[in-house]
């Protein structure tokens, strides 16, 4: 017998054979449900990210600079929330801080009013955040100014910039404004979840830099000490897990930040 | 009947009939029951999607190609290296899946051969495909088809020697 005759008879040999699933048929649907779902959410999240990188950046990081400002409607369908507009109470929403040592990704940091420890419930909290954050909205097609023979395009309206705004920090708008923190969370939110629990307690295995050291490097020791986060990625590729920083502020948890691929 | 519910007895007859295939296929493909009901299950409901546009009497060689196609994605996206891991541990504790040494002694084998070797010889030596199909199925030329099995089959040669010492340990 030859190697190659061999290797047929071992790779047919029958203890490579699994047991049919009972259910195969309902199990099949619910992964092509998954996958649809998936597709439809991934090009929603692209859209959004795209018009919401075109359109919000200089309106948000102005409000960013100028916080007791309020911003005015841009091209008449956007406004944005200043410090304590309605629906954004500053007791929620105070002012972002600016970080005392700045990274790429962390140039504000949140304000330590009213942050509360974090508790065993914000893991199922801010797990839901995440999953809000990271499936937007679809945009809604409305005709640019120009009027006819102008293209239809899609901007984000008000309610899907506010529904990102409202589940985050201030310190976080900026980046959401950018898309860059936009892209991070929705690639966090799809991905399995490696780590969900305090950041002081997160110990990535790849060593320093330290991302609870970063963070009190920039905000301060009281801001580890109150930051929930949660490590998605996949076990087999540690290095592309992405982080996402939560606090927990007089009930609401709120993303503050978000990196990929620190640890 | 409607058409939608031929469509669904149509497609639920096919896995019915196919699936120990396809989960055999997985098996020898992926060397891990997990990752090859995973990967069934995948290419499955990839399949579902497209069922209208499937050919029904090639609807297996499909889901295969589906199969073959996402392990190597996979493994490009996130494994991009030569796969040294260990047999997981429920493989390797399964007492049924012990009982040949030959066999145990090659599933350890495949599972250190890279993802492209080891794909090349599944459908070579387990599906009998020629060279110019593996080649076309794996987005290839037939030479890298034919380098790919010789390197392969010089890694298991010495494992796959008839006088070949039961349990011999693999280096």
């Amino acid at each position: 017998m030859t190697t190659e005759d061999r290797l047929r008879d071992l790779l047919r040999d029958p203890r490579w054979t699994l047991p049919a699933w009972p259910d195969a048929q309902a199990r099949v649907r619910r992964a092509a449900r998954r996958q649809r779902l998936t597709v439809t959410g991934i090009g929603a999240a692209v859209t959004a990210l795209i018009t919401t990188a075109a359109v919000v950046p200089v309106l948000l990081l102005g409000a960013v600079a100028n916080p007791a400002a309020s911003t005015a409607p841009a091209g008449g369908s956007i406004a944005l929330p200043a410090v304590g507009a309605a629906g954004f109470t500053s007791t929620i929403y105070p002012p972002a801080v600016r970080a005392r040592m700045i990274a790429n990704w962390l140039r504000l940091c949140p304000s330590a009013a009213g942050l509360e420890v974090p508790g065993r419930n914000v893991a199922v909290a801010s797990l839901a955040v995440l999953r809000q954050v990271g499936e937007p909205a679809a945009p809604v097609n409305v005709m640019p100014r120009g009027g006819v023979g102008g293209s239809l395009v899609q901007i984000p309206q008000q309610q899907i910039l506010t529904s990102y705004l409202r589940l985050s920090d201030r310190a976080f708008w900026p980046r959401l404004a950018s898309g860059s923190g936009i892209t991070v969370v929705v690639q966090a939110a799809r991905v399995p979840v490696l780590y969900s629990g305090p950041l002081r307690s997160y110990h990535p295995v790849n060593g320093p830099p330290s991302l609870a050291g970063v963070v009190a490097a920039g905000c301060g020791s009281r801001i580890v000490q109150d930051t929930w986060v949660i490590v998605s990625g996949h076990a087999a590729s540690p290095t592309r897990a992405a982080e996402t920083l939560f606090l927990k502020r007089r009930g609401h948890v709120l993303v503050y930040n978000a990196t990929k691929g620190l640890a | 009947m409607p058409a939608t519910d031929q469509a669904r007895d149509s497609f639920g007859d096919f896995v019915a009939a196919a699936l120990p295939g396809l989960l055999r296929f997985g098996h020898v493909l992926t060397g891990d029951p997990r990752k090859a009901e995973d990967l069934v299950q995948e290419a499955l409901a990839r399949t579902l999607r497209r069922w209208r546009t499937v050919r029904h009497d090639n609807a297996v060689a499909y889901v295969r190609r589906v199969m073959v196609n996402t392990h190597i994605n996979r493994w490009r996206r996130w494994e991009a290296r030569v796969q040294l891991g260990e047999v997981p541990e429920s493989c390797a504790d399964d007492p049924a899946l012990r009982r040949s040494e030959d066999w145990d002694l090659l599933r350890r084998a495949l599972s250190r051969l890279p993802v492209r070797q080891r794909t090349v010889l599944v459908l070579r030596y387990f599906e009998d495909l020629p060279e110019a199909e593996i080649a076309q199925l794996m987005g290839c030329q037939p030479g890298t088809v034919k380098s790919q099995a010789a390197r392969a089959l010089a890694a298991l040669r010495p494992l796959l020697q008839p006088e070949m010492v039961p349990g011999g340990r693999i280096p």
